[in-house]
């Protein structure tokens, strides 16, 4: 690292010292900012490659601006290797505003290779032909620098400024077709919402600071308890928050609620995932959602370790009047699986559909939260990050369809699904088994995923579990009902014209990458499972 | 004394809070705005945050409400356009809701005892080093040393915006061969906007085109 | 006079609740915006009493949420700018400023 060593031989230049607080700087903060940011890489990367685009498009004609995509992959890509090289390292960087650790690179990795179909799709959708993408570039890397950072705050700072980061990002993308009403209003109504749901966690993120004294997102479980401070009472051997603290995790949990699309913040999702342009939409309900799950598991996790300081023995952190958090997380989880389902049966939109049933998986992630902390075969994050990673394969190979689908027929309703089967037959083909991976069905990601979180929660036990467990089966067959019906419009209902549908290569290039995605996830799930146990995920 | 202040300028801030939020002309929502912005720097300057103060009015009021004002003197909105109709039962869940939100937050803070044991918090602050806290080199020497890496990000949030709001407004290309009159806002094409204003002022609509 | 922690929560809790008001019940967009600057505004205020309370029972460094509040005025602004010109998108597309009106979505 040329770069660093010319910054370290500036430690050795005599500095006038002027202020009294040069020689502090020099001493303690400057080598650690020098020695914080060789793990700083793959983020310096991402934004540099951003710029670059950025900048490239000022030069380049318009008809080759399309073909900045390569740049912005390979700006995905190379920083994978730095992220491979300091992957099993655990370290706190910038005094305490970040850590790298590998439940962080795993989440930077996710990112990084997810953010690569959305710009392939980018570079597909005939909806952003003949335009300078440069901007669009530019903002989709600067949100997936946004995401990276979020995986890896561990000060509310850093989290709310990156949180801040990619929603702006996701502002602008949604309102990317703004002289179009429905996109228009779509990200009028997403940045109000955003907006609002900002606005609750910062205040949640203040009373937490104020009452802990600390900005660090584990601050609750390492606070020294004192007797005259009570951020928690000791009652009954349970460590039990105080009631303004309380409110602080309340306020907090709906702002990340947002994030991920769960109630009581689900308002927006129907509107926005249906406004945008489809590629953002694909990038919203994966890479966005998977953002708000990294802060939300580093948060929740914790509250699930011990905490240190109080005398008899540790235990973990409960609300106040002793209500247990994980118990909030089982109601939010059933009301808004059954919420989306619900909701989902009579969408004729695809991406409504779509957006309905992103909800519902938000419920069936949150599954995986309400098991942080508890002794599992594999703990709530390993069943999360697994679930995620199917997720992925099963959202955007059913929006690659849907893309390379309004290509031709420019439209996403339902109507003109009709006769696919014949018309694509391929796209058709791939679109079911995506509708089997999201409905659960064997021999896809989407059931191995159902299948280790339904065993999470069976292996807990007690009964706000079991409950859990059964309205999870219940959504799960509720779900095939409206999932089913696209592949019942696709293969049994006759449309309008028999033409074949012409799909581009690179198209079918994602498609086919997320239907082996989607087999080899339900094959070789044990082994993946394994591996990131050795990630540190042991909460 | 500085107590005394803060009290009044506490109370006053709340009252031009309500008054933005009740004014049915938003220039008047704005003239409170800035009204609430002042008082809230006051409360900063009595807090011990005087740099907090100064960004307080020179970002807020000097900023942020430049830029409502110029979308709202773009809009150019009319009486009939400013109307709104909200029913009373949406008024009164809302406000029940807001009223319950301020009573938990309140219940919270008046039992928790770590507010209870702070201390006057206008009390002259002794130790000569903790005196310059809220001050210019104090916040500087935060914002560069410890907390360095968020004034880093805030970059890049404050790169995007600029870029998101330039791209959001960037007028497209006049692609109809017909003259379009277009006032400020970059409205379309006559037809449209006929479109949208027949079934409401017939008569505001020949005096737009003649 | 004392000046208590107590009553400068209770301020920005009274505050901020003014803000969800303005935000549930106005359909004007740009009165909804002002509200979205008043909510932000009552959580500065509750930062900057923190950070005076640290100075004297805590004793620990007021600088952080002073720091914070300056990072939440960013993104304020960032956010103030961004919404704005949507705002001025949405006005190009339905002629109003009415949240009422732009409802071509069905929520």
């Amino acid at each position: 690292m040329h770069l660093l060593n010319h910054l370290q031989a500036l430690l050795t230049l005599p500095v006038a010292v002027t202020a009294p607080g040069v020689e502090q700087f020099r001493d303690t903060f400057y080598p650690a900012i020098i020695d914080s940011l060789k793990y700083f890489g793959p983020e310096t990367q991402v934004a540099v490659a951003a710029i670059a685009i950025l900048l490239l498009d000022l030069v380049l004609p318009i008809q080759f601006s399309k073909h900045l995509a390569w740049a912005a992959i390979l700006g995905c890509l190379a920083p994978l290797s730095g992220i491979g090289h300091y992957y099993e390292d655990s370290k706190s960087l910038f005094l305490g505003m970040l850590v790298i650790d590998p439940f962080a690179n795993f989440f930077k990795a996710f990112f990084l290779l997810g953010s690569i179909p959305v710009i392939m799709l980018s570079f597909v959708s005939r909806k952003l032909e003949g335009r300078r993408m440069g901007e669009y570039y530019f903002i989709l890397l600067s949100s997936v620098f946004g995401a990276m950072l979020m995986a890896s705050s561990t000060h509310f700072l850093t989290l709310f400024l990156s949180l801040e980061i990619l929603s702006v990002c996701s502002y602008i993308l949604v309102g990317y077709f703004r002289t179009e009403r429905k996109g228009a209003e779509a990200a009028l109504k997403y940045i109000i919402y955003g907006s609002i749901a900002a606005a609750i966690m910062g205040y949640g993120f203040s009373l937490w600071y104020g009452m802990t004294g600390s900005g660090e997102i584990s601050s609750l479980a390492r606070v020294f308890w004192s007797p005259e401070h009570e951020i928690y009472t000791e009652r009954n051997q349970q460590a039990l928050a105080a009631l303004t603290v309380t409110f602080a995790f309340l306020f907090v949990f709906v702002g990340f609620a947002y994030k991920i699309a769960a109630i009581p913040m689900h308002f927006w999702a129907p509107d926005v995932y249906e406004g945008a342009p489809t590629v953002v939409t694909a990038f919203l309900s994966v890479i966005s959602k998977a953002a708000g799950f990294a802060i939300l598991l580093r948060f929740l996790g914790g509250l699930s370790s011990s905490v240190s300081g109080l005398a008899p023995g540790d235990m973990a952190v409960k609300l106040w009047a002793g209500v247990d958090w994980r118990l909030i997380l089982i109601v939010i989880s059933i009301l808004t699986m059954t919420l989306g389902n619900l909701a989902a049966l009579w969408q004729t939109n695809l991406k409504r559909l779509m957006a309905y049933s992103s909800i519902a998986h938000a419920g069936y992630l949150l599954m995986g939260l309400s098991i942080l902390g508890t002794a599992t075969r594999y703990t709530g994050t390993q069943t999360i990050a697994f679930y995620l990673v199917a997720y992925l394969s099963m959202n955007f190979g059913a929006f690659a369809v849907a893309i390379l689908v309004e290509n031709r027929l420019n439209s996403s309703e339902l109507e003109d699904y009709k006769g696919l089967g014949r018309r694509a037959p391929f796209l058709a083909g791939a679109l079911t088994v995506f509708i089997f991976s999201l409905i659960g069905v064997p021999p896809t990601a989407g059931f191995m995923g159902k299948f280790h979180l339904f065993m999470g929660i069976i292996d807990v036990g007690g009964w706000p579990y079991y409950l859990l467990a059964i309205a999870a089966a219940m959504n799960t067959a509720l779900s095939a009902y409206y999932y089913l019906k696209i592949a019942r419009v696709m293969y049994f209902e006759k449309g309008s014209s028999l033409e074949l549908i012409q799909s581009s290569a690179l198209g079918r290039v994602v498609v086919v990458g997320m239907l082996f995605l989607t087999f080899y996830l339900c094959f070789c799930a044990d082994s993946i499972l394994k591996t990131t146990l050795n990630l540190g995920m042991h909460v | 004394m500085d107590a005394f202040v803060f009290y009044i300028s506490g109370v006053l801030s709340v009252v031009a809070a309500a008054l933005v939020v009740t004014r049915k002309n938003p220039v008047h929502g704005t003239i409170y705005l800035v009204l609430f912005f002042l008082l809230v720097s006051l409360d900063y300057l009595i807090l011990r945050a005087p740099f907090l103060a100064i960004i307080q009015v020179l970002v807020y009021a000097g900023a942020i409400l430049v830029l409502f004002l110029f979308v709202i003197m773009l809009l150019n909105l009319s009486e009939e356009e400013l109307r709104e109709s909200t029913s009373t039962t949406r008024k009164g869940f809302a406000g029940i809701l807001s009223a319950g939100l301020f009573g938990l937050l309140s219940w919270g803070i008046l039992r928790s005892p770590t507010v209870r044991n702070m201390g006057d918090l206008a009390a002259p602050v002794t130790s000569p080093t903790l005196a310059k806290a809220g001050e210019t080199e104090a916040i500087g020497q935060a914002l560069f040393t410890t907390h360095a890496l968020a004034f880093e990000f805030s970059s890049i949030l404050i790169l995007v915006a600029i870029l998101g709001a330039i791209y959001l407004t960037k007028k497209r290309k006049q692609t109809s061969s017909a003259p379009s009159q277009t006032s400020l806002t970059g409205l379309e094409s006559q037809e449209e906007a006929g479109q949208k204003h027949a079934p409401a002022d017939g008569a505001r609509l020949e005096k737009r085109l003649a | 006079m004392t000046l208590s922690l107590s009553f400068c929560l209770h301020l920005s809790a009274a505050i901020f609740s003014i803000g969800v008001y303005g935000v549930l019940t106005r359909s004007n967009l740009i009165v909804i915006l002002m509200s979205l600057e008043i909510m932000l505004n009552a959580v500065n205020l509750s930062l900057v009493a923190f950070g005076r309370a640290f100075l004297t029972d805590l004793t620990r460094d007021p600088s952080g949420p002073q720091v914070f509040v300056i990072m939440v005025l960013a993104v304020a602004a960032a956010e103030a700018a961004v919404g704005l010109s949507i705002l001025l998108a949405v006005y190009r597309k339905w002629r109003t400023t009415n949240a009422g009106e732009i409802d071509l979505l069905k929520g």
